[in-house]
């Protein structure tokens, strides 16, 4: 049985026909309904509803990888037409995004991973914006610890820069660049073994 | 550098689309409005994340279609100040040092904000840093195509929405086009230890 929702049909309160601003037989456009204007790339959409700005939650690469995938593999097993024009855009930019983080160490981070290393580096006091980009780029080397982490000589010391190296670099997972680099390693090593 | 911005919006949904769930017909029109556009003073908007509430769908008199109130969660790109970011060189100009992330293209690393001294190689149209050290000084270049670790230091919306014809000049139909700017544009620095090509930074 087709369980499609009922759609609650109204009347808008208060509106006749004959009312000045409704035109008789003209498709009438409400107020706040004017669509977004054309089509060029990246073009500023004009904003006639309302947006809150302080209502904003940081979100995390792997996160937005996830559901990029979702989304995909979703549009992908609807079969619906993707290519009609106005999901070009949104084609696009899916594409280019996954693209991007596809190439940094969080394409393979899971949510159990970033609480492990949450619970891991919570003795170090670090702010938000620190840790997401701690879980964002996933840095080898001290130079890069001092990058993220503001005023790192006053608020860590050498040793607990370390632990910090090492909580990041065993928790989470390489990117596909050192993977590439262990895999060269590893052929290298058996080409050693083999005339033995 | 991505954020979920909650937003509010009208969506209009013609009656040929009524047989499809409420729901899906709403996600594919917003993402048609939004996708890979930039809202002015929000930033780049990627896709879809959620729907958390819809309010009662409205015919009006003269337009078949309904309208629903429809209050959602966008991942928007937005870098925040002082974030450090990874992209990569798209080409070198005397305005400074060009980035791309691939799906966002308007980053500039101005001249003054390279690691010092830098100067700009007219030959090659490059940038380079000359980087000293007790053998002597070694030109660092930065080239299309490399990896480069850059922070945040500013970033500028421009509002590019149309405007009415100007009524005061008649001669104003003989201009040229205006000037085609991004609306929404990155600063970058690497003026610190650590930033910069990646293939500087890596101990080998």
């Amino acid at each position: 049985m087709q369980g499609s929702r009922p759609r609650r049909v109204l009347q808008a309160p208060g509106v006749q026909r004959g009312d000045p601003g409704v035109h008789r037989g003209a498709r009438s456009r409400p107020q706040g309904a004017r669509r977004g204007r054309p089509v060029r790339r990246r073009v500023c959409v004009e904003l006639r509803w309302c947006c809150r700005p302080e209502a904003k939650r940081r979100g995390r690469h792997g996160s937005v990888f996830q559901l990029l995938t979702d989304m995909k593999e979703q549009r992908k097993e609807s079969g619906k037409n993707k290519h009609s024009s106005g999901q070009q855009n949104l084609n696009t930019i899916t594409y280019e995004t996954l693209k991007y983080i596809s190439k940094t160490p969080c394409r393979h981070q899971s949510p159990e991973i970033v609480r492990e290393f949450l619970t891991a580096v919570k003795s170090h006091k670090l702010t938000k914006a620190e840790k997401l980009q701690l879980l964002n780029h996933r840095p080898v080397t001290a130079v890069e610890i001092q990058l993220m982490v503001e005023e790192s000589e006053e608020r860590l010391t050498e040793e607990q820069i370390e632990a910090l190296l090492h909580t990041v670099t065993s928790i989470l997972p390489a990117g596909p660049e050192a993977e590439q680099k262990q895999n060269t390693s590893d052929d290298v090593t058996m080409d050693e073994e083999d005339p033995a | 550098m991505f954020v979920l911005v909650e937003m509010v919006d009208t969506v209009r949904i013609p009656p040929w689309q009524f047989e499809r769930k409420l729901n899906d017909s709403i996600a594919e029109e917003l993402n048609k409005k939004l996708a890979n556009k930039v809202v002015y003073n929000v930033g780049l908007c990627i896709c879809l994340f959620d729907i958390t509430k819809l309010e009662d769908a409205y015919v009006f008199p003269g337009d078949g279609a309904s309208h629903t109130k429809v209050h959602f969660r966008y991942v928007v790109f937005h870098p925040f100040l002082d974030e450090v970011l990874i992209g990569s060189i798209k080409g070198c100009s005397p305005e400074g040092v060009h980035v791309s992330l691939g799906f966002f293209d308007d980053i500039l690393i101005p001249p003054e904000s390279l690691q010092q001294p830098a100067k700009f190689d007219e030959a090659e149209q490059v940038w380079v840093w000359e980087y000293e050290t007790e053998e002597g000084a070694h030109d660092l270049y930065m080239d299309t195509g490399e990896e480069i670790r850059f922070r945040v230091v500013d970033e500028s919306f421009v509002d590019t929405s149309p405007t009415g014809p100007s009524s005061a000049d008649a001669t104003s139909s003989s201009e040229e086009l205006p000037k085609k700017e991004a609306p929404y544009t990155l600063v970058g620095s690497i003026s610190e230890p650590g930033l910069g090509l990646l293939s500087w930074w890596t101990s080998s």
